[in-house]
């Protein structure tokens, strides 16, 4: 029923970019009037008349009807909007209050074809719901047209947005104009129109009547045409947001023009707050207070500058005005409005405006005077055209066609680019035949047409594109701007900044000054700093790797001890062994690494395990200025290691390797060195004579600690045997007079002094360092025992006394038990219990056998003068017999 | 029974007065006329009250509400909102709401357990409609047109929608709404149906110039009035008939 009532209605007309634009101002009156020679209306312009009281007949209809229809209530479970059958009332009620369900409606309002739920899911994806209020675009659309607010709504083709009611600011320009027709192709703010020649022009409606007087007859509009080009002296005014901007044109020239700005609309605030102060509750802050002065005060302003015009303005033909909401009682408020309500010169501007700037004034004077010319109207034959976008130029001062390619990329239109949308635009370009919406206000379609821009074709574009000129502010740029000229002077290359990672770490203390330009000062002052760290962080491959360094000095042939002190003493052995090969394996990377430093090293066959090797060397950083190493040396360790090997029989590391120095196993990497080794950048011949175990012993800091001393104190044990091992004497005393040994925070650390003394009980004089005596396996394995055993006694004791204690306290409570039973006994048993007691005791004196006064009723036992179990006279031993004799009687 | 009414001469009842199951606002005017026609039908049955919001007399239009509740526009003063509390039954919730479609009379239409709301509505608006109202929401439209509050008028027992509303969309409203529903007209003519009509489960007002044909649509729709065809005249009169012969 509804598509062939709505049928009747003509078409909708398509809307056709022309090839051929061209634009003639009405104020180059010659040309002007040239082109508007002898006109008649073009077809494509809507008209408005036809399309009334169709239905008129069919209310008539209706009414005989409904005294057939019968008054039931529909069981169709169907959305005619969304074209979807729902089973359940409940799906129903949720389908309502879908996303889906508004956004179809707001296509249907628009005339468009609903989506199908999956295209509305691909369309809805990035948008998490359509909010039904606009506010947010209604408020700032005409003031500033920020192109990123379009993206975040869901394209909803702007023309479709605009179905909503509401006292929208520009409402006032569009929806009056359109008020009485209901097709959308009314809506159009142009007049189009054919001239002599064959060609399609067009002109503002606004410049032909005022809204409340409109001119239906054509002849009588094509007489106000033809008046047009003598026309020209006009008033432009804006005010939006605080900005107001007004010039008065003759002709082209401007003869006066002014604009300024005042603080109305609080920052972030986005709305006016005028409408509150009305209210009562007016906001009483500083902000407000001054928004409010500044209101008033840009209102006198305005009015103040509109009545020095007065004179102008009264030759005017037009006044366009651009005021949206409160901004109009500024022209038609007060005592003297300026502006008269009923002064039929006064037009609204026809399309959507940005700030009211100067610019903006010159723009919507170039729009409003021109003529568009189409081309031939032949040519476009049932079409509307739309005119491309313009841009005021800077420099000409008038406006140019944008061309597409100048726009910047559309980002949004992959989004309509589904199928569903692509055919529902199709859709649209086909439209003839199609039944035209029938809701018209769209009052607001040209605040929107950024979203139309950025979701629909041109075709649909066109419809506003004559206005556009946001459009023209989306191109953005981007250029690189230099900012050398700005520098001072020119300075030369800095040194880049190194910042070495081992400052960071170095723990400085107060008399700790860097040696400036000693080499060797240096130099030791470095190792002594990451000896430092090693011995306080108790990092003992670092220190292992360190050490080494003092290995090819005096302290050698200490390490190398006795096989026979060896054997005896296993467990020392081992841990040694580990050490040493840990220690080992730190110099064997570290060697490796120099090895790479220095490629051409012919010998060198080290195992190509990279990985590995730059872990480690990477690892401990601090020992980057590591001294360098006798190969010699390195292999005389080998050799004892290998000694111990054999001993112990684990083989930690493999004798082959020894031997060959080639294969070595993935586990342990020991290389055999050749020839001279670097690190660090130095060489063996610059290996300073101050590195020597002096700097082991070199006390430092406020309190003249040693190594030694830190590395006790931090109960470091296996630093401090290493220490000791290199030649960290345990004599060296501290500032307060300590050595190591007394400084140490635990007994294990102090047994780790004297355990080494086990090892080598000749090297240091630990009388002078106060280490009480060698500690060796058995002295350990002795006093072990000894606790063991004084342990065992301990706890022995311990439960003898717990075993005594369990008993007292058993036969306390067997105690208690025998008085709560006593006490539980009537007078006259506790009597006779007295007196069987007395009469034992008696017998017990006389040395006579026990008489036996009473027996357990069940088992017979003697219970003379105990308190028996009872119940109902019988007596029993315990509850056991008594509980047998109950169940045997009952 | 429906009776026809005017507000100072004019016949869009509808704006001035707002009628409910439970009560019924009438805007202040300048004689007691009007208001004497609704307290003369209801006086005995429901408060009728004398109301304004934001100091105008369209509170029809502004004002929707239904047996539950009563919702008024943001503009409304401290008083008139205290003033209308005082005035309804203590089982009526009377909430201001935030809404930029501030007449909320055309932008709603209600009877007690269903409302048509404007698409645009807010989110928070519907809550408080489906809180306040105690009724289930529906966005949708009357033959295309957004003001559903405007364009048509229901009670528990019927409704009437704009002329033009196709059968297809009837029934989708009557299905929504679980009423049965009639596409008319009311003040000779007119399709602003909320304008011309107000009307509840027992009693409808509507303009002075409303047809007699109207008025018995409305009556029909609305089951006013005792003349009311029962199920045995409608529904079974063909098998009866049938029998009979």
């Amino acid at each position: 029923m509804a598509s062939t009532m709505l049928s009747k209605v003509p078409g909708k007309l398509a809307r056709v970019k022309p090839k051929t634009y061209s634009v003639c101002m009405l104020y180059n009156t010659n040309e002007a009037k040239e082109k508007l020679k002898s006109l008649s209306v073009a077809n494509c312009n809507p008209s408005t008349e036809n399309q009334q009281a169709t239905y008129d007949s069919d209310t008539d209809k209706d009414k005989n009807v409904i005294h057939k229809i019968k008054l039931t209530v529909s069981d169709k479970m169907y959305c005619n909007c969304c074209d979807c059958v729902f089973e359940e009332r409940k799906d129903q009620e949720q389908h309502y209050k879908s996303d889906w369900h508004r956004y179809n409606l707001r296509l249907k309002l628009g005339g468009l074809k609903s989506v199908k739920i999956e295209d509305f899911e691909k369309i809805a994806n990035d948008v998490s719901s359509i909010s039904g209020s606009e506010d947010d675009e209604e408020d700032s659309s005409d003031t500033e047209s920020g192109p990123n607010r379009s993206k975040s709504k869901l394209a909803i083709p702007a023309h479709v947005r605009s179905t909503s009611v509401s006292g929208s600011s520009d409402s006032e320009s569009e929806a009056s104009v359109v008020k009485h027709g209901r097709n959308s192709a009314n809506n159009i703010n142009k007049y189009y129109l054919r001239n002599k020649d064959g060609e399609l022009i067009s002109l503002y409606k606004c410049l032909l009547y005022h809204k409340k007087s409109k001119i239906t007859d054509q002849s009588e509009l094509l007489e106000e045409i033809k008046t047009l080009p003598g026309k020209t002296k006009w008033a432009i005014f804006m005010s939006a947001g605080g900005h107001f901007a007004g010039a008065i044109y003759n002709g082209n020239q401007i003869v006066v023009h002014k604009t300024f700005h005042r603080y109305v609309v609080r920052a972030k605030r986005g709305t006016a707050q005028g409408s509150r102060d009305s209210q009562g509750n007016a906001p009483k802050s500083a902000g407000a207070s001054l928004r409010r002065y500044n209101e008033a005060a840009l209102m006198q302003e305005i009015q103040d500058w509109i009545t020095a015009w007065s004179e102008q303005i009264k030759n005017c033909d037009f006044l366009f005005l651009r005021a949206p909401s409160f901004n109009r009682k500024i022209f038609y408020g007060g005592k003297n409005p300026p502006l008269k309500k009923n002064d039929d010169r006064v037009r609204v501007i026809p399309f959507p405006t940005r700030r009211p700037t100067y610019n903006e004034v010159k723009r919507v004077h170039e729009m409003l005077s021109s003529i568009e010319c189409y081309g031939q109207e032949s040519d476009l034959p049932n079409v509307i055209p739309i005119s491309p976008m313009r841009q005021l130029s800077s420099e000409t001062g008038q406006l140019e066609v944008v061309s597409d390619s100048e726009l910047p990329p559309q980002k949004s239109k992959s989004k309509f680019d589904t199928s569903s949308s692509s055919k529902q635009l199709k859709d649209l370009s086909q439209e003839k035949s199609s039944p035209p919406p029938t809701d018209s206000r769209k009052s607001k379609s040209q605040q929107n047409h950024e979203n139309i821009k950025l979701s629909l074709p041109d075709h649909i574009l066109g419809y506003e594109s004559g206005s556009t000129c946001s459009e023209s502010e989306l191109v953005e740029t981007m250029t690189a701007l230099s900012t050398e000229h700005l520098k001072e002077f020119d300075c030369s290359v800095k040194a880049p900044r190194k910042k070495s990672p081992k400052k960071r770490r170095k723990p400085i203390t107060k008399h700790q000054v860097e040696p400036e330009e000693d080499v060797y000062d240096e130099e030791s002052y470095h190792l002594q700093n990451a000896l430092y760290t090693a011995c306080k962080t108790g990092d003992t491959q670092t220190l292992s790797a360190l050490l080494v360094v003092f290995r090819g000095m005096d302290v050698t042939p200490c390490v190398l001890t006795p096989a026979a002190s060896l054997s005896t003493d296993t467990n020392r052995v081992n841990s040694l062994n580990s050490e040493l090969s840990t220690e080992i394996t730190c110099s064997a990377d570290n060697s490796n690494c120099s090895a790479k430093t220095t490629a051409d090293e012919p010998k060198s066959n080290f195992l190509p395990d990279g990985e590995i090797i730059i872990e480690r060397v990477s690892s401990p950083d601090i020992i980057s200025r590591t001294k360098n190493v006798e190969s010699e040396n390195l292999d005389a360790i080998d050799s004892t290691v290998s000694n111990r090997n054999d001993n112990q029989s684990q083989n930690a590391i493999p004798e082959s390797r020894n031997s060959t120095g080639t294969s070595v196993p993935d586990s342990l990497p020991i290389p055999k060195f050749t020839g001279t080794m670097r690190f660090g950048g130095y060489t063996l011949d610059q290996l300073s004579p101050l590195v020597t175990v002096d700097i082991l012993n070199k006390p430092f800091g406020d309190n003249g600690t040693t190594l030694l001393h830190v590395a006790a104190k931090c109960n470091h044990r296996k630093v401090i045997s290493m220490l000791m091992k290199y030649g960290a004497d345990p004599t060296v005393r501290d500032k307060s007079d300590r050595p190591p040994y007394a400084v140490a925070g635990c007994k294990d650390t102090r047994n780790e002094f004297r355990r080494f003394i086990a090892i080598y009980p000749d090297k240091y004089d630990y009388k002078k360092a106060q280490i009480p005596g060698a500690l060796t396996a058995e002295k350990e394995e002795e006093k072990r025992q000894k606790e063991a055993e004084r342990k065992r006694l301990q706890k022995k004791a311990k439960a003898d006394k717990l075993k005594i204690q369990r008993e007292e306290e058993a036969e306390r409570i067997a105690e208690e038990k025998e008085k709560k039973r006593f006490l539980s006994l009537s007078d006259r048993e506790k009597r006779l219990l007295a007196a069987e007691r007395r009469l034992v005791n008696q017998y017990n004196r006389e040395g006579a056998d026990q008489p036996v006064l009473s027996r357990c009723y069940g088992c017979g036992t003697d219970i003379t003068g105990k308190v028996p179990f009872e119940y109902s006279d019988f007596k029993f031993c315990t509850t056991k017999c008594l509980r047998e004799h109950r169940s045997k009687t009952s | 029974m429906a009776v026809r009414a005017q507000f100072e001469g004019n016949n869009e009842i509808g704006v001035f007065s707002k009628l409910t199951n439970a009560y019924c606002l009438v805007a202040i005017g300048g004689s007691e006329n009007f208001y004497s026609i609704f307290e003369g039908e209801l006086g005995e049955t429901i408060p009728v009250v004398h109301a304004s919001i934001a100091g105008c007399r369209i509170i029809g239009r502004l004002t929707v509400g239904n047996r539950n509740g009563l919702l008024v526009p943001n503009t409304t003063t401290d008083q008139e909102l205290q003033h209308i509390r005082n005035s309804l039954p203590d089982s009526v919730k009377v909430q201001r709401v935030e809404e930029r479609l501030s007449a909320l009379g055309n932008v709603i239409a209600c009877n007690d357990y269903v409302a048509l709301v404007h698409p645009d509505l807010d989110r928070e608006t519907e809550e408080i409609i489906a809180d306040v109202l105690k009724v289930e929401v529906f966005r949708q439209t009357v033959a295309g047109n957004v003001l559903v509050g405007s364009y048509s008028t229901f009670s528990n027992q019927g409704g009437l929608v704009h002329p033009k509303t196709s059968i297809a969309d009837q029934d989708e409203l009557s299905s929504l709404l679980q009423v049965p529903l009639v596409a008319g007209t009311v003040n000779r003519g007119s399709d602003v149906i909320g304008g011309g009509l107000v009307v509840n489960d027992w009693v409808a007002f509507c303009g002075l110039d409303t047809t007699s044909t109207e008025v018995s649509v409305v009556e029909s729709v609305f089951k006013l009035g005792d003349n009311q065809p029962t199920q045995i005249q409608t529904d079974m009169r063909d098998a009866l008939l049938d029998s009979l012969t």
